[in-house]
């Protein structure tokens, strides 16, 4: 009988010790991680680096190797937490 | 006294205490669980006010942004014009918010007197999300303290059950802030951007205010293609350029192309046609747009891009930039499919146009 008490205290100490040690969880404000796509229209060459302040679609982006206009066709964002992937593969099991 | 005894009275006042006070203790424990909940809450809400405050004094220069700020812009009301009479009522919603962004136009001038007119537009947006972020955070606290004045556990477990809903809320508009700030594109600028695409090299006009046509010829019909002014963060008024267009040109058809919110397991992206003015907002351009078409007879369609509201007010996310081609695709089929040559046509992308351009 000592032994149950002695558990069931011990867990209600142990509870009462974790409410009173928990901590505060506090949000963080990450940049965001944008991807630009920029491409030729002549010869199809595209290549993707970061987004920089001022890009936007269809915005003209210089001259191509080839001659041709480079252009911004996609701007995107590249980041997805491990929260948001693990619950977009579980809602796929039940595409239809 | 054998420790049975004792156990069996601890356990008896174990029992005594939980039938009559249970709800008491369980009410106590849940507002403790609130309240850490709602400093949290006001947490992420101090840190994007400090995060606006930076960002609205780095572009615009302007003198006691703080303070202008919490007053002006933190605390704002619009008065939903009365519709005991709902004769003439989409006149008056107009016009309140003809008023409402005049009002805020001129508040972002005097707030960012150095800032250009994209950066003007974009902190717009900015500050609107921040009176969002404002209010869910006061809605929570009023949810909380109502519950703590009156004790009631109902009460606690109503905003038990809304406050973690109010939370994920928050984070999409700080998430909407920070994609403001950038002035990269948002989910809901997909249709902004298929009409864009389709504007191509075409000359544009303003037809509205802040609104953009382009007349581009194709396969020997015209396209009017119509969208807001970019790549600044508006959505214009699309219903003004279509009743323009409808009154002056013979109109065979109209094509709309919107993001459309998606079910939960719906794929982000998917492209689905309909009928009908897909317009969102307040419903007053809906209502223009399908009076006029009405009045002429003009048959109205529509494609809807598929998104969950974080991804209409956030960054765009790849599959949704990836379904602008496959959509221009199926709009230019259904075009020669459903006309003739020399038909003309009108094309509008709606939504907030923030970083897409006006075609290329």
């Amino acid at each position: 009988m000592d032994f149950i008490i002695f558990i069931v205290l011990s867990f209600i100490l142990v509870f009462i010790v974790k409410l009173l040690i928990s901590k505060k969880k506090v949000e963080e404000f990450k940049p965001l991680k944008l991807s630009t796509l920029v491409e030729c229209k002549s010869c199809k060459n595209f290549q993707t680096r970061n987004y920089k302040d001022g890009d936007y679609l269809y915005q003209h982006s210089g001259e191509c190797k080839c001659g041709g206009q480079l252009w911004i066709t996609k701007i995107y964002n590249v980041e997805e937490t491990e929260k948001e992937q693990k619950w977009r593969q579980y809602t796929e099991r039940f595409a239809v | 006294m054998n420790t049975d005894f004792i156990f069996q009275i601890v356990w008896i006042l174990f029992f005594v205490v939980f039938m009559f006070f249970g709800q008491k203790i369980q009410a106590y424990q849940l507002s403790i669980w609130l309240e850490r909940f709602l400093f949290r809450l006001k947490n992420i809400r101090n840190k994007m006010f400090e995060i606006v405050i930076k960002y609205v004094e780095s572009t615009g220069h302007g003198e006691d942004v703080r303070k202008k700020i919490e007053d002006l812009f933190l605390d704002y009301v619009i008065v939903v014009p009365n519709n005991l009479d709902p004769a003439g009522v989409v006149n008056k919603i107009e016009h309140v918010f003809d008023v409402e962004r005049h009002h805020w136009e001129q508040m972002v001038k005097d707030l960012a007197p150095e800032a250009t007119d994209i950066q003007r537009k974009n902190m717009e947006d900015v500050l609107q999300g921040m009176y969002g972020v404002n209010f869910l955070y006061k809605m929570a606290r009023d949810f909380f303290l109502q519950a703590k004045k009156t004790n009631s556990f109902i009460f606690m477990i109503q905003a038990q059950i809304l406050l973690p809903q109010i939370f994920e809320f928050m984070k999409t508009y700080c998430d909407a802030i920070k994609s403001f700030m950038t002035g990269c594109p948002i989910g809901d600028g997909v249709g902004s951007a298929v009409a864009a695409r389709m504007i191509g090299k075409a000359k544009v006009t303003e037809v509205a205010k802040e609104t953009i046509m382009a007349v581009v010829p194709f396969k020997k019909r015209i396209l009017h293609v119509v969208k807001a002014d970019g790549p600044a963060g508006t959505v214009g008024r699309p219903d003004e350029a279509v009743c323009k267009v409808v009154k002056s040109r013979n109109v065979k058809i109209v094509l709309m192309i919107d993001a459309g919110l998606m079910n939960e397991g719906d794929k982000s992206g998917d492209i689905i046609v309909g009928v009908g003015a897909a317009i969102g907002g307040f419903g007053n351009e809906r209502f223009r747009i399908e009076e006029a078409v009405t009045k002429y007879k003009i048959p109205i369609y529509c494609w809807v891009i598929k998104e969950s509201l974080n991804d209409a007010i956030t960054a765009m996310h790849k599959e949704i930039i990836d379904a602008v081609e496959p959509t221009v695709e199926k709009i230019k089929r259904f075009i020669l499919k459903e006309t003739n040559e020399g038909d003309e046509i009108i094309v509008v992308g709606v939504g907030n146009t923030i970083g897409v351009g006006n075609g290329r």
